[in-house]
């Protein structure tokens, strides 16, 4: 008898009928797959002893002996007395009759106690039990104790790869619960929107960002049709085309406005779930992914703005270039004077475009976290006397007073010495430029040892910034329209002079001003302990 | 007829600088403005026969302008010549209810500013003359 791991249980009651017989024909031929006979008398054969032990001499000795009384009395008998031979021979043939009768009777019974016990020992076995009754291990018993023996160790060998197929399976099962839940959970932390509906639209799968920006219950939502609970009618839409179309439709893409943000919408079907593309539509899947892209499209939107305005403002300085130049050309400067008035002016021009680019430059790299900053400490008061130095001609040409508030003591910071520079240049350049003749500029140096800080203050006698004014005064391009005359800028110097004071180096900046009266920039940087 | 009178409007003193410098040349006069407010009651003061002026400007911008000079019933026939940084991406229809008979993108060519102004003041005279033709018929 052979058991593979194959067989299916249907084929396990086969199998036994089939070793059973097997067994019967050859009942000695598999002498390894026999086991030990019982060694001691379990507690079964205590109480009921081997009904062979009695029955055996019963049934051989019983008939025999009545059998000999019978040929007694049929042959022995008559020569002693012949008178009653009749009566002998009638004897002696009743007592043959009666021992044939005692003889059939005994075997009789001799086979249905051994059957009985073998119904019992099969029952026992069949219940499991590894018990063997002691009086299976009589000759008479042999054949069937093999082939019992044989059948229950294919049927153990059986179970323990059954058992062992289980553990496997329930293994395999827990290892898929897991994985699922996995999948799950990733799902559920996608920010992005996922639904997935079958091919009657309804719902078979949604993710809490979906639920938050669909505004639905996922549980309740679970198998209804997508009508019932979403209320964009082109999502709704979309969907239907594409899983009408059977994933071939080209609207794979689509953008979705739902409340005030932009959605982009992609389409997918479940892959995997259809082996042929001629599946009934009812089986096909719709994966909906909704990504919010409304701050793509404003920071889009910034960005184009931005492009605009800083071609506005480069074409203004390439304007006069390229105007004066061709006037140059035209020979339309008719004497010494205009014609150095218009290279002065070409060249103030290529100036504030060279400045404006590399402001914009600048900007840009802070912005993008690309900017080479290095850090040193640099003494405060040595960075402001710098700016001052620079800025004195220009102050004197416009009669201004540049007066510095400078103390003895040196304080320290840590910063990009040409950034911070070019910071406090940019202040006391936007004071100069915006100060009518004859004001005062000055610049000081305050330390607040409570907190740490140093600040550098910028004050004039300007035109002051209107309040309204003061929140965009550090935008990109921002200028008060009642004080455009006063100078020309690049729109970008303030918001530079923020960007390398905050970003750069950590500190804050801000703004007093009133009109008519002038301003105060005080920019407050973190000292070195 | 007499010298053609052209008010020259910009936020930016080289443009108004060297446009009325182009058109003094060629035999112009010329008002210049730094702010369309400013331009506004220039022109409506001294009529210019045409007004040039930026787009982009503090107070009242150049359309804002084009459009107070249309609604001026002393100045609802006078030409204007817009020059624009923005390239040409001002919207269709913007211009509807102005005088703007050109637009020139900045960087601008003076040469061009000249042709165009000598061409729209032709057309306004032959305009002139012709209606004058039909009135006299």
């Amino acid at each position: 008898m052979t058991v593979t791991h194959d067989r299916p249980w249907s084929q396990i009651d086969d199998e036994r009928q089939e070793s059973a017989d097997w067994i019967a024909s050859a009942p000695n031929s598999n002498e390894a797959a026999q086991p030990e006979l019982p060694e001691s008398p379990n507690h079964k054969a205590d109480e009921d002893p081997p009904f062979r032990v009695v029955t055996a001499p019963l049934v051989s000795i019983v008939p025999l002996a009545l059998a000999g009384i019978g040929v007694f009395w049929t042959v022995v008998q008559p020569a002693a007395d012949r008178p009653l031979l009749g009566m002998t021979r009638l004897l002696g043939v009743g007592v043959l009759l009666i021992a044939s009768g005692v003889a059939w009777w005994l075997e009789l019974r001799g086979r249905r106690e051994a059957l009985e016990r073998c119904c019992e020992q099969l029952e026992l076995t069949e219940s499991g039990s590894t018990t063997m009754h002691e009086y299976m291990a009589h000759r008479e018993f042999r054949p069937l104790w093999s082939a019992l023996s044989r059948h229950k160790a294919g049927l153990e060998a059986r179970l323990g790869q059954l058992l062992e197929k289980q553990h496997e399976l329930g293994l395999e099962r827990s290892l898929a619960d897991m994985q699922k839940r996995h999948a799950g959970a990733i799902i559920d932390s996608i920010s992005d929107a996922v639904l997935v509906t079958d091919g009657f639209d309804q719902l078979v799968l949604a993710n809490p960002a979906a639920e938050a920006i669909l505004g639905f219950d996922r549980h309740e939502a679970f198998r209804k049709p997508l009508a019932e609970f979403v209320d964009d009618e082109s999502l709704q839409q979309s969907i239907r085309q594409f899983r009408e179309s059977g994933g071939r439709s080209s609207k794979r893409r689509v953008e979705l406005t739902i409340g005030d943000k932009v959605y982009a919408l992609t389409l997918s079907e479940v892959s995997g779930e259809r082996d042929e593309t001629d599946a009934p539509a009812e089986h096909f899947r719709v994966v909906a992914v909704l990504r919010d892209i409304t701050k793509q499209r404003e920071a889009a939107r910034h960005k184009s703005e931005f492009v605009a305005h800083v071609a506005h403002e480069l074409r203004t300085p390439l304007s006069s270039i390229r105007a004066y130049t061709e006037m140059l050309v035209d020979g339309e400067a008719g004497d010494e004077a205009t014609r150095a008035e218009y290279y002065e002016i070409i060249d103030s021009s290529a100036n504030r475009l060279g400045r404006l680019i590399d402001n914009m430059l600048d900007i840009s790299r802070i912005e993008a976290g690309t900017v080479r900053v290095n850090k040193e400490p640099v003494a405060v008061s040595m960075v402001v006397k710098d700016a001052l130095d620079e800025m004195r001609p220009q102050a004197e040409e416009k009669k201004i007073t540049l007066t510095d508030e400078l103390i003895p003591v040196v304080y320290r910071i840590l910063a990009d010495r040409d950034q911070i520079n070019r910071a406090v240049l940019n202040l006391v350049s936007n004071a100069i430029k915006y100060t009518p003749e004859g004001g005062k500029v000055q610049v000081c140096i305050k330390p607040h040892e409570e907190n740490q800080t140093i600040s550098i203050e910028v004050s004039d006698t300007g035109v002051g910034i209107p309040e309204d004014a003061m929140p965009r005064m550090f935008e990109k391009f921002y200028r008060v329209d009642a004080n455009r005359k006063m100078a020309k800028g690049t729109g970008l110097g303030l918001n530079l002079v923020k960007h390398i004071v905050e970003t750069v180096h950590g500190g804050k900046i801000t703004l007093t001003s009133e009109v008519g009266k002038g301003s105060t920039f005080a920019m407050s940087l973190p000292l070195i302990p | 007829m007499g010298t053609k009178k052209i008010l020259v409007c910009d936020d930016e003193p080289h443009i108004v600088h060297v446009v009325a410098a182009k058109l003094r040349n060629a035999g112009f006069e010329v008002l210049t403005a730094s702010d369309g407010a400013e331009a506004l009651s220039a022109a409506q003061q001294h009529r210019p026969d045409l007004v040039i002026t930026d787009y982009q400007m503090p107070f009242l911008s150049g359309l804002e302008l084009c459009t107070k000079l249309r609604e001026d019933e002393n100045l609802c026939d006078t030409p204007a010549i817009m020059l624009t940084a923005r390239g040409f991406s001002l919207g269709d229809g913007v211009l509807e209810g102005t005088n703007v008979r050109r637009l020139l993108a900045k960087p601008f060519s003076p040469r061009a500013v000249l042709e165009a102004v000598k061409e729209i003041l032709d057309e306004s005279a032959t305009a002139a003359a012709s209606s004058t033709g039909e009135s006299q018929a």
